[in-house]
């Protein structure tokens, strides 16, 4: 008998098949990634005209010191040049599209991977989006930063064969961010307490759909998850804020988030994903209690299954394997 | 040089982003073979009626049995259902998570006995008959008091979720509202508060107004890209004169339906180089009868043309690379031999 189950966040309901559920092994066919993008194409392996900051590699053995690279993204929807005019045509609000859009060299090695990454690598590429945020912010027009990563054809990657994110600044709180704040935001009302904080404490007790723990960090399937291996990486202390945490605090993310990748990358046959860092909105926080009913974390959605109709039309997605059979499955991936 | 533009949709609070000198005309959206896998035998195909679980409704020539040939549309159980229909809810929570059985229909519509027809491809009476079954099916589900919302769906072309080649439609009975039309009811609601209309008929009345995103109407069907898309060549067909519930679209205004969807699908079909596409209905629940001044339904056409990233899945920030007057506009003028 297959289950409906509610995010108990925002109150979304999706389907989870439990009898005739595939086995997670046998989920994943050929994907289709595509050709990688050649070294001598590629414009991320040159030498970049304005680089916005940059951060040094910790050298590892032998391998000369080398920097994770910021440049402003070319082929951004968003521009820098506009003013952030809002006006109404009709029943319609309208607002300028000014916006800043950052891409992340992640390292100059062309097709090397974000699981490939050393611990220290990793930390500060953390370190670099949280500079990157910080400085954002500063402008009073940006509204949200949104820290994320395509990887995969499938997942909408440009496929240049060079590991890259972005950094997003946007004048409007996007809809998704806004139904996990007004979730959140109801449970504290009613509970006084934050519902990210709770869910991690029965995750933790029932065990079932964890898949890693450190000191600082959780990585479990939610209960609701919307896609095949949706994996979700939360703080244990509670904070709203991605840009707050301390140097050790990004060093077990680090640890946690390349143990994770390498899981995927390994027992699900290299698939497509889309990694997110939701953090609160800049444009909220001089709402104090923010602090309080919000939760940061960040999410992994491998792309396994193709979006159809039903899940388009309604926002009610089908997950065909339950999340404790992929939480199981993680596991045991060495 | 006009700057790329955020647009809120007035009904859900939503943005969404959308080009405007930069926009993409139909020949830079890549081409997909958009085929499913094939299969040795198509159990929707004539004569192979006994493959598929017996049929629930069909459309017959007089006489024929059921589960025979003889039809022009079959509805039949899903073999693989998302949901089982027998049974209670038995709804539970552990700790802060809530769960239900997964109680539900899940049915498939089989649109022609012809294995190439696709939906623009029929004829306008035939059209006809499915959008009937498509309304029976609706209201005969709609009496089931465990169901709450029914979605009527289709998924053309692998990139879109298609499995099977066999044109068909799918309909899915809910215990629960889904949420993105919970909120679509509950946003045209708190408009209909504040403005004492329905925002969809005054959605209606700026197309009129504003004209450059309306590609075809008739007498009771108006199709057009909406000014806030999600997607490039996003099209909506809705009736023009309120009206909350689809099955409740009186029988002389099938035949308009049938005539608007078919000319829209060969538009989108000619223009786009036969993309794969989903469609669904949005209706209003049968169980939020207070919408029916609020809510109005109509059919949304979204042909899959960019894989989606995770800034739309992270963030629900949907970016449409074609502005929606110039979607209309390349739409419009394609010709079609209707």
């Amino acid at each position: 008998m297959p289950e409906l189950r509610k995010d108990p966040i925002i109150g979304r309901w999706v389907i989870v098949a439990t009898e005739r559920a595939r086995r997670p092994g046998n989920i994943v066919e050929s994907l289709d990634q595509g050709i990688r993008g050649k070294k001598e194409d590629c414009a991320y392996c040159q030498e970049q005209k304005t680089i916005l900051f940059s951060k040094k590699i910790p050298s590892r053995g032998k391998t000369p010191s080398s920097e994770i690279r910021v440049i402003s993204y070319a082929k951004s929807f968003f521009k820098t040049d506009v003013n952030v005019q809002r006006h109404f045509h009709g029943l319609y609000e309208i607002v300028k599209g000014f916006g800043m859009d950052e891409l992340v060299i992640e390292t100059p090695e062309h097709m090397t991977y974000t699981p490939d990454f050393s611990v220290d690598h990793l930390t500060a590429l953390l370190n670099v989006y949280a500079a990157r945020i910080k400085t954002i912010v500063k402008n009073p027009d940006i509204q949200h930063v949104l820290v994320y990563k395509n990887y995969g054809a499938l997942a909408g990657s440009q496929m240049t064969g060079h590991s890259c994110s972005r950094v997003v600044g946007m004048p409007v709180i996007p809809f998704h961010v806004k139904e996990k704040l007004s979730g959140a935001q109801d449970y504290f009302k009613k509970q006084r307490r934050c519902v990210y904080c709770d869910m991690i404490k029965q995750e933790i007790a029932a065990k079932t759909r964890v898949i890693l723990e450190n000191k600082n960090f959780v990585a479990l399937t939610p209960f609701a998850a919307r896609f095949l291996f949706e994996v979700w990486i939360l703080p244990k202390k509670h904070s709203c804020d991605f840009t707050d945490s301390s140097q050790s605090v990004q060093k077990d993310l680090a640890a946690i988030l390349k143990s994770l990748l390498q899981k995927v990358r390994e027992g699900l046959g290299d698939p497509a994903y889309n990694f997110v860092i939701q953090t609160a909105p800049i444009g909220m926080r001089e709402e104090n209690n923010i602090k309080n009913y919000y939760h940061w974390h960040i999410e992994i959605l491998p792309r396994l299954t193709r979006v159809a109709g039903f899940e388009k039309g309604t926002g009610f997605y089908i997950n065909s394997i339950p999340p404790e059979a992929t939480a199981e499955f993680l596991r045991g991936v060495p | 040089m006009m700057p790329p533009e955020l647009r809120c949709d007035p009904v859900t609070g939503q943005w969404v982003g959308v080009y405007t000198d930069n926009s993409f005309s139909p020949s830079d959206y890549p081409k997909g073979n958009h085929r499913p896998p094939q299969k040795a035998i198509c159990q929707f195909c004539l004569e192979k009626e006994h493959l598929t679980p017996p049929e629930v409704d069909a459309v017959r020539l007089q006489g024929s049995a059921p589960n025979r040939p003889g039809w022009q549309v079959r509805v039949v159980p899903n073999k693989f259902p998302a949901l089982r229909i027998e049974g209670n809810l038995d709804s539970k929570m552990e700790g802060i998570l809530e769960m239900t059985r997964g109680i539900g229909a899940h049915e498939v519509v089989i649109e022609s006995p012809d294995h190439n027809k696709n939906l623009c491809d029929l004829r306008e009476d035939e059209l006809t008959f499915v959008i009937q079954k498509y309304q029976s099916r609706f209201i005969d589900l709609s009496k089931d008091k465990r169901f709450r919302y029914i979605v009527i769906f289709k998924n053309y072309g692998e990139s879109a979720g298609a499995s099977v080649e066999h044109p068909h439609t799918q309909i899915i009975a809910l215990p629960m509202i889904p949420q993105a039309v919970l909120e679509e009811i509950k946003g045209a609601h708190q408009y209909y508060v504040k403005h004492k209309a329905c925002v969809f008929c005054d959605m209606i009345k700026q197309e009129e107004q504003d004209k450059v995103r309306i590609i075809t109407q008739n007498e009771h069907f108006i199709v057009f890209c909406p000014f806030v898309s999600k997607y490039p060549f996003e099209c909506w067909i809705m009736p023009k004169q309120h009206q909350s519930q689809f099955h409740l679209m009186p029988e002389a205004e099938q035949r308009g339906l049938a005539g608007a969807m078919k000319e829209i699908l060969l538009r989108l079909k000619v223009c786009l180089s036969d993309p794969s596409y989903n469609f669904y209905l949005h209706c209003s629940s049968t169980y939020a009868p207070r919408a029916s001044r609020s809510f109005h339904w109509h059919m949304e056409i979204i042909p899959k043309l960019t894989p989606g990233s995770g800034f739309e899945w992270g963030t629900g920030f949907y970016i449409a690379t074609t502005e929606p007057s110039l979607a209309a506009g390349y739409l419009r003028e394609v010709h079609i031999n209707s």
